[in-house]
């Protein structure tokens, strides 16, 4: 796991007077993501990703930062996408929240980017839906096209929407055999 | 008084006194939160205990008194609300004064001001009184400001008169000649009494400050002095030649006179403040040993365990290399690791001996006080334990000595009459018991009765009447751990008021240790306390499973042997293995920790006997890897709550084992 080196384009502070969102453009599956970069550690090359058995689904295991455990989660799930098979372009974002750590495994990390806040419009709420709870909303760019802003703190108490098997579950339905 | 402990009690009461003022603030939000109002309560009372055991005993009436209060409050019996606010904000500043004061290097703490402790008193007794607040320091301070502000004759409203301005000017000149005399510091009847509200601008704060600063030998009138001389009325002379030459004069003093005086005394204050800030820096000794929280002695073990995995890279690489310069430069990097490695070790541990040392003395005063005749034997000081260890065990072990003084060992008297030996005997023991420490204390007093706890347990709603018959004598016992619960009506400041015994089992449990009592009426109490050597290091058994390592706590691991299918019965639908007239029963770790279920290749097997509480279970693994000493590690967010695992470790070749919690993954099974 070595560190991944963020090429930043597109930034220049003092030509914009309105408000800015620094983000970090992933993708998953065919879309863009894009998550705050103070939310973001660092972004680390897939490595060995240790399965925790009994954990929920929607956490593939945990891997060693640095002599620091962190969880790694299955990002898909929570946007309601399947499950991927890692690339070389996977990467696993380190996002941060009140000093814990949880890893986000992302199919590609595309670039630094600043997005103006203006132009990110709330999408429209239907039911109380879990890949809505992790969409802080959407930016349309020229460029880039559709980029998906998600709120990365959301991640920190959140469960999928589907496929969530708490994990006592899977420990007593699978073993039940004596 | 020991200057070692006080500090250690500066310290903490310190930190105690950033969380009251946290709390106290929270509280002004959550009136009704009990469990802050609990952690308020237990903050003045650890203060109060600190500073009677050194002896300081204005802080201890002050925080008697808060605690007090919020004994009402958080009974129902009072609201935290209006003057209790008040008073209790004050009383709040005037300990931090007090800290403050001890850290400068004070030993002979004035009493807190009567007005305050008899506010302190109405609110606990529900009284609203006038609140007089610290009104006679503030009188005292701003007399001698008004004095020179505003010489006799001197009329505050109008224009100033020539006599007048030659008035003040004289005034000057007085105080120059007499800057050795105190000046007169009667309260003038002064129409700025009224400007300079106690409640307005000038804030409690800094009157303290003032107030601080006059005791720590500033005389009143240099104080004075220095206020009057920003203020502006003192001119220095260059000024002064200006003002002179102004033609309206009048108008170049009014400003000064009248209104502007609120707000240019409170920089002449915040100076002041400042300023005795500054003495008191200055006369703190420099110590030698820092306070470090040990998450950052984790930091570091786990950095130098990091440095340690690529330690062994290189020593890998060298061998390959074989480059004689390498080689030297990784030979010393490898002396330079190990070393450091045992020196990040080392800081963490520390000999029980630093809390035990500090019991004769709360024994002694506590028996003096109490009319006790008893004798403190200590045992097994020189075992050592981690420093966090050490650190939090400190608190509940003074709670369960004072208690055993106060609520055990009997009076020589009541002994004497007894057939006891007149001197009561306490002994406080640690030893190493396994990969656990065992701190017991014991005393020879008067013992607890199951009955009367049980129906005291009753009488204040903490059980019922059917649980506490099915309750047996240990457990009888145990109900003096429970938040209120105190079988003392009278409350004394050296204990009985059920908080203490709260925090032990609060703290104990925090440390992965255990609390049990045993005592015997009349003849004496025993309370065991065990926790784990270390909250960093495990001794554990390596076992892989599939491509994965596991690791399984040593203590509980009995033996281990060949998996033979020969050997093994399945008996009510369980898998069962015989071991010397004994079925045991097997637990597949395979089919636990995946999916899928295979017996396939289980030849080589290893059946790895643990003992869970009083049970033995076999575990079936594949491969025994070995012992090993893993650093435990919390597993990441979102795995907290997965049964079955202590934590994750990292082994020598950088990849993650999982540290198995037996009975959370038999639960799981």
């Amino acid at each position: 796991m070595s560190g991944f080196d963020m090429s930043i384009n597109n930034i220049d502070d003092h030509e914009y007077e309105g408000g800015y969102i620094r983000c970090v453009l992933f993708r998953l599956d065919t879309e863009s993501y894009g998550v705050n970069v103070q939310d973001v550690r660092e972004v680390l090359r897939v490595g060995e990703i240790r399965p925790v058995p009994g954990a929920s689904c929607s956490v593939l295991g945990v891997i060693n930062v640095r002599g620091v455990i962190v969880s790694v989660l299955d990002t898909r799930q929570f946007f309601k996408l399947s499950s991927s098979i890692q690339t070389d372009l996977s990467r696993i974002v380190i996002v941060e929240h009140q000093g814990q750590a949880l890893g986000l495994l992302v199919d590609e990390v595309k670039e630094v980017r600043d997005i103006q806040e203006e132009g990110i419009d709330a999408i429209s709420a239907v039911g109380d839906d879990s890949s809505n709870r992790m969409i802080h909303g959407v930016s349309h760019s020229l460029d880039e096209g559709v980029i998906i802003i998600i709120d990365a703190m959301k991640f920190f108490d959140s469960q999928p929407s589907g496929g969530f098997i708490p994990s006592q579950v899977v420990g007593a339905g699978d073993d039940d055999l004596f | 008084m020991d200057e070692e402990i006080l500090q250690d009690f500066l310290v903490e009461a310190g930190e105690l006194y950033e969380n009251l003022n946290e709390q106290l603030v929270e509280l002004e939000r959550n009136p009704n939160d009990a469990g802050l109002l609990n952690a308020i309560f237990r903050g003045f009372h650890t203060i109060k205990g600190g500073a009677g055991f050194i002896g300081v005993t204005s802080l201890v009436e002050l925080c008697h008194r808060a605690e007090n209060l919020f004994d009402k409050i958080r009974n129902g019996e009072r609201e935290y609300a209006g003057n209790s606010v008040d008073v209790v904000l004050q009383s709040y500043d005037v300990i931090g004064k007090m800290i403050q004061a001890l850290q400068a290097g004070e030993r002979d703490l004035e009493a807190a001001e009567p007005g305050l402790l008899a506010e302190l008193d109405a609110a606990v007794k529900g009284e609203t009184t006038v609140l007089a607040e610290s009104q006679a320091p503030i009188e005292a301070v701003v007399a001698p400001i008004i004095k020179l502000a505003l010489p006799e004759g001197v009329d505050p409203d109008g224009e100033i008169s020539d006599d007048e301005f030659e008035a003040l000017l004289n005034q000057r000149d007085l105080l120059a000649m007499n800057a050795h005399e105190p000046v007169v510091t009667k309260a003038p009847d002064s129409p700025f009494m009224s400007v300079l509200d106690p409640d307005g601008e000038i804030t409690d704060d800094e009157f303290e400050a003032m107030l601080a600063s006059l005791q720590s030998g500033k005389s009143a009138q240099e104080a004075a002095f220095d206020a009057a001389k920003a203020v502006g009325l003192i001119v220095e002379e260059p000024a002064l030649a200006d003002i002179l030459t102004n033609t309206s004069i009048g108008e170049t003093v009014k400003p000064i006179a009248q209104e502007p005086i609120k707000p240019a005394l409170k920089p002449i204050i915040t100076k002041a403040a400042a300023k005795l800030a500054v003495g008191a820096k200055s006369g703190e000794e420099a110590e030698s040993t820092v306070r470090v929280d040990t998450k950052r002695l984790d930091e570091i073990m786990n950095l130098v365990g990091e440095l340690v995995l690529v330690r062994n890279r290189l020593l890998n690489l060298r061998t390959l290399l074989q480059n004689e310069e390498v080689s030297t430069v990784v030979a010393n990097l490898d002396h330079v690791t190990m070393d450091l490695q045992a020196s990040v070790m080392k800081t963490r541990m520390q000999p029980v001996k630093k809390v035990f040392s500090r019991f004769p003395r709360v024994v002694r005063d506590l028996a003096r006080k109490l009319g006790k005749e008893i004798e403190l034997e200590l045992e097994g000081e020189e075992t050592d334990l981690d420093k966090n260890l050490v650190e939090a065990l400190a608190d509940p072990l003074v709670h369960l000595v004072r208690n055993a003084v106060d609520h055990g060992v009997e009076d020589p008297q009541t002994r004497e009459k007894q057939g006891k030996a007149r001197v009561g005997k306490l002994i406080l023991s640690a030893q190493q018991e396994g990969d656990h420490i065992l701190l017991t204390i014991t005393d020879d007093g008067k013992g607890m009765s199951a009955d009367i706890l049980r129906q005291k347990a009753i009488e204040k709603g903490l059980i019922d009447e059917s649980t506490a018959a099915q309750m047996d004598d240990k457990s009888a016992f145990e109900l003096i751990l429970l938040p209120g619960f105190s079988t003392k009506t009278e409350i004394s400041d050296v204990s009985g008021r059920g908080v203490g015994m709260d925090v032990v089992k609060s703290t104990i449990n925090k440390l992965n240790g255990s609390i049990d009592i045993d005592s015997v009426l009349g003849q004496g109490t025993i309370f065991n306390i065990r926790v784990p050597l270390t909250l960093a290091i495990l001794p554990t058994l390596m076992v892989g499973v599939g491509s994965f390592n596991y690791a399984i706590p040593l203590t509980a691991v009995q033996e281990i042997f060949d998996y033979d299918v020969s050997q093994s019965n399945r008996i009510d639908g369980r898998m069962m293995v015989r071991l010397r007239s004994r079925s045991i029963p097997l637990y597949f770790m395979r089919d636990w920790l995946s999916s899928h279920t295979s017996h396939e290749a289980l030849d080589h097997a290893k059946v790895v006997i643990v003992n869970i509480g009083t049970a033995m279970v076999g575990l079936i693994v594949d491969h025994v890897r070995g012992q090993e000493e893993v650093v435990i590690k919390p597993l990441g967010a979102k795995l907290h709550g997965v049964q079955g695992y202590a934590g994750a470790t990292i082994t020598g070749d950088g990849r993650i084992a999982l540290i198995i919690d037996l009975p959370g993954m038999l639960s799981r099974f």
